[in-house]
């Protein structure tokens, strides 16, 4: 498809993505920011920057949320390009919740924040939360996939308490010596959603077989 | 038939207004104590809960489930027949309030780290389902 095409599809996928859910999770996360005490430690803050990704991120499963799409899966556009225009809709809303409360979080911390090491985390949990509603919705046909992939991020987050200490991912004082052992292993889990997005994003067997004997 | 003056019907507009009176009272109850121990665990424990040793975390958390318990009766005033909801939302403001709780008490124990961010997400998860089912007409 031409990116003119692609661009197209961005109104209407504004209009049928669920985006509101990520401003309640950061109003959330903000509320607990004002409540400690200015010029709070590092760890402190981190630790709330963390929940408050945690929450955009479940919030952020529901992109895929559309009990309309046995209307609308007619359409002649690719699966992919479907999912990646609706991805980017829920992306920008995303973002900006989370960055409100992170800027609200380097005005409360005595320290500068790790943002970018942060912005990892973020990264990471939202391409899960999408690898689970993706995989979901395929395999159960589900049109509300996020119900499921948001509570999956909080199994996910129970069982990872559970890792020994070598394997961690809650490291959460960027002083301390294994805080970049913890994001380079968020790093590779984001890879793998990454890679269980799109291949959660195939066409339907019978498409593809379909598109292959219209294009010999 | 009963009228809305006689006799009848006020005895029976009292039995139905006595539960949500004394639901409303002891949500307040309930919601001024547990802000009272969240905000000041120290006055909390010197007036009122007079337990030792004295764990500031611990009275905290106290309060912060008295918060929980106090909204899901004020909520159960507001919406009587909603009891899902009720119970979701009530719940969800007691677990945002025991997440505070473990903000404020990063230093004092635990594993913060990772207990943070999950009674952050149980807590989001817990208001957004009760609020989608308070929106639910039909239940």
């Amino acid at each position: 498809m031409s990116p003119r095409r692609t661009l197209s599809l961005l109104p209407p996928a504004a209009r049928v993505v669920p985006l509101v859910a990520a401003v309640p999770a950061a109003v959330l996360g903000g509320a607990w920011l004002l409540l400690i005490r200015a010029d709070a430690p590092l760890h402190q803050v981190v630790s709330v920057v963390r929940g408050a990704t945690l929450m955009v991120s479940a919030a952020g499963a529901s992109v895929f949320d559309d009990p309309a799409t046995s209307i609308t899966q007619a359409t002649p556009a690719p699966v992919r390009v479907r999912a990646g225009t609706r991805i980017m809709v829920q992306l920008g809303v995303v973002v900006a919740a989370w960055s409100g409360v992170v800027a609200l979080a380097s005005w409360r911390s005595a320290e500068p924040l790790p943002v970018a090491l942060l912005f990892v985390e973020l990264a990471t949990l939202v391409t899960v939360g999408w690898a689970v509603a993706a995989w979901w919705r395929r395999g159960s046909g589900d049109l509300r996939a996020g119900h499921v992939a948001a509570p999956a991020l909080l199994v996910f987050f129970l069982a990872a308490r559970e890792l020994p200490q070598r394997l961690s991912l809650f490291t959460w004082d960027p002083a301390d010596g294994t805080w970049g052992a913890s994001q380079t292993r968020w790093v590779a889990l984001g890879a793998v959603a990454v890679a269980a997005v799109i291949t959660a994003l195939r066409e339907p067997l019978s498409r593809q077989r379909s598109r292959q004997q219209e294009d010999p | 038939m009963t009228t809305a003056s006689s006799p009848a019907a006020r005895s029976a507009s009292r039995t139905r207004s006595f539960p949500r009176v004394v639901a409303l009272l002891g949500g307040v109850f309930l919601l001024l104590f547990g802000v009272r121990a969240m905000a000041a665990p120290q006055t909390f424990f010197d007036t009122v809960a007079l337990f030792q040793p004295y764990n500031q975390h611990f009275l905290q958390d106290i309060g912060a489930f008295q918060i929980g318990l106090g909204a899901v009766l004020l909520l159960g005033v507001a919406a009587p027949f909603k009891g899902l909801a009720v119970a979701l939302l009530g719940v969800g403001v007691g677990m945002a309030a025991h997440t505070l709780s473990h903000i404020v008490g990063t230093d004092l124990g635990g594993k913060p780290a990772s207990d943070i961010p999950t009674f952050a997400l149980l807590s989001a998860l817990l208001l957004a389902a009760g609020w989608q089912q308070w929106r639910d007409r039909r239940a």
